[in-house]
């Protein structure tokens, strides 16, 4: 989710379009949106220019403090993938 | 275009909207709004599904859902479990109202509510609702069927005690409440440690001696653990918040709880062990389950007397669990401490009919001035906002 809204920081995006690229489903989507903007890391705003006739959307991104926890998670993923490529000493033991 | 929302899903979400806390509002709207720009049936129903389900793992909703949940059990209980007597039937459908409608003011902001964000002030909000709610069932299953007397007799003064005492344990447990987390404890262990020895330094109904009599030394370190109790307490919150009032609030706090385990104790062992009880009624009194039906009667009748010093003590302590800000609320309070001393000076000598009307002046100023008070807080509260927005 944080890396899908890293992306494009600037970008306001759509909940279930979100939903949808994560493949997550409105009951896993929602309680992680609420989380990540309880703790500051998400803002949202209502749609300025809503389709005509349909109520407007809630737009979501990453603060900045969520952008620097993205950029953290990103780099322990990265230093996690690192570990477990082929060759190193953990997938020798694990080979075994 | 977009669909209307009476559909599967529009009702789904309506239910999704009524699950979710008020602070979580917006979700709820922002939610709908997804739901608008869908148009294929089975994807606005597999987004309804999961919003009920994003809606129900939040905390208040839980807590909402089981409320429901136990308010529908109790009803059925009531409506098909038996209550043959219309009397008695109204009395508990009126008691289960009363605790619903408490519990639900207890969420919301106010005289009662929220609860403060502490574990003492939740644990004793908790365990006065499963009192409650202990207290309903087995007045529930102690009017099942037909009954020897004839009628729900008794019901109605421990249910006006239990309305009393939920409404200051809710009071107490509020935000706004003064009541600090350490007065509250020690005045709960204190009241539950000095009830115990009280019930057992009382003879029981002038039939039976009282149970300290078959402990070491006759019971009388009770009598020192019966006194003890409530001066620790004292002493411990004078110690940690140096503020005589709320040692007066851990005094009182202690003698409502020891008067309620009084007559809970006393009442209770007539539900608990009928056949260990001494008959107090004549043996040509009537059949045998009528005697014991008798009986259990005349203990009610005796124990009345500690449901009645428990509520001048709730009374009093309601008076002083918040600041009293206006000039109509200090009356209030002056009002409730001239009734209680009149009482401690009336029931001692014998006038008793004195007494009991003071106890009734002093809950119902004692109640008042609970509500004035948070008059006073809403009023202090938006003049302060109103001076704010000025500046």
């Amino acid at each position: 989710m944080l890396r899908a809204l890293a992306a494009d920081p600037s970008e306001w995006r759509y909940g279930y379009e979100l939903g949808r690229e994560v493949d997550l489903k409105a009951g896993s989507l929602y309680p992680i949106l609420m989380r990540l903007a309880d703790r500051g890391l998400l803002e949202s705003s209502w749609e300025k220019a809503p389709v005509a006739g349909r109520p407007p959307r809630h737009l979501y991104r990453l603060t900045g403090a969520g952008l620097e926890a993205a950029a953290e998670v990103a780099a322990r993923a990265d230093s996690a993938a690192e570990r477990d490529r082929p060759g190193t000493r953990r997938s020798l033991r694990g080979a075994w | 275009m977009s669909r209307p929302a009476g559909d599967a899903a529009g009702r789904l979400l309506a239910f999704a909207l009524w699950l979710l806390p008020a602070a979580r509002y917006d979700w709820g709207l922002a939610m709908r709004a997804e739901l608008a720009h869908l148009e294929r049936p089975a994807a606005r129903l597999r987004f309804a599904f999961g919003c009920v389900r994003a809606a129900a793992v939040q905390p208040a909703a839980l807590r909402r859902l089981a409320l429901s949940a136990g308010v529908a059990g109790a009803v059925t209980l009531l409506l098909a479990g038996g209550v043959t007597y219309p009397a008695a039937r109204l009395e508990l459908a009126g008691l289960l109202s009363v605790v619903v409608l408490l519990a639900w003011r207890g969420g919301r902001p106010g005289l009662l509510g929220p609860v403060r964000p502490s574990r003492t002030a939740r644990v004793v909000r908790t365990t006065g609702f499963a009192v409650a709610c202990a207290y309903l069932l087995v007045a529930f299953l102690d009017h099942r069927g037909p009954q020897p007397l004839g009628s729900g007799d008794g019901l109605l003064p421990g249910m006006i005690t239990l309305v009393l005492y939920l409404v200051a344990t809710l009071a107490m447990t509020a935000r706004a409440s003064t009541a600090r987390s350490v007065t509250l404890m020690s005045g709960i262990v204190a009241g539950l440690v000095a009830g115990s020895a009280c019930f057992a330094l009382m003879p029981f109904e002038r039939a039976l001696p009282p149970l300290a009599e078959h402990l070491p030394g006759n019971g009388a370190w009770l009598i020192a653990a019966l006194v003890a109790a409530p001066a620790a307490a004292m002493i411990v919150v004078a110690l940690s918040t140096r503020d005589a009032l709320q040692t007066v609030v851990a005094l009182m706090c202690a003698g409502a709880v020891c008067a309620g385990v009084v007559a809970v104790l006393g009442y209770g062992a007539f539900l608990l062990f009928p056949d260990q009880m001494p008959s107090l009624v004549p043996l040509n009194a009537g059949p045998p389950d009528v005697r014991r039906a008798l009986s259990r009667l005349e203990a009610g009748d005796e124990y009345v007397a500690a449901l009645i010093w428990g509520c001048l003590l709730v009374g009093v302590l309601s008076s002083l669990i918040r600041p009293a800000v206006r000039g109509r609320t200090r009356v209030l309070r002056a009002a409730t401490i001239t009734g209680a001393c009149l009482v401690l000076l009336a029931a001692p000598t014998g006038h008793v009919d004195a007494a009991v009307a003071a106890v009734l002046a002093a809950t119902t100023t004692g109640m008042l001035t609970l509500v004035s008070a948070a008059h006073d807080l809403r009023r202090s509260g938006t003049t302060t906002a109103r001076i704010t927005s000025r500046r």
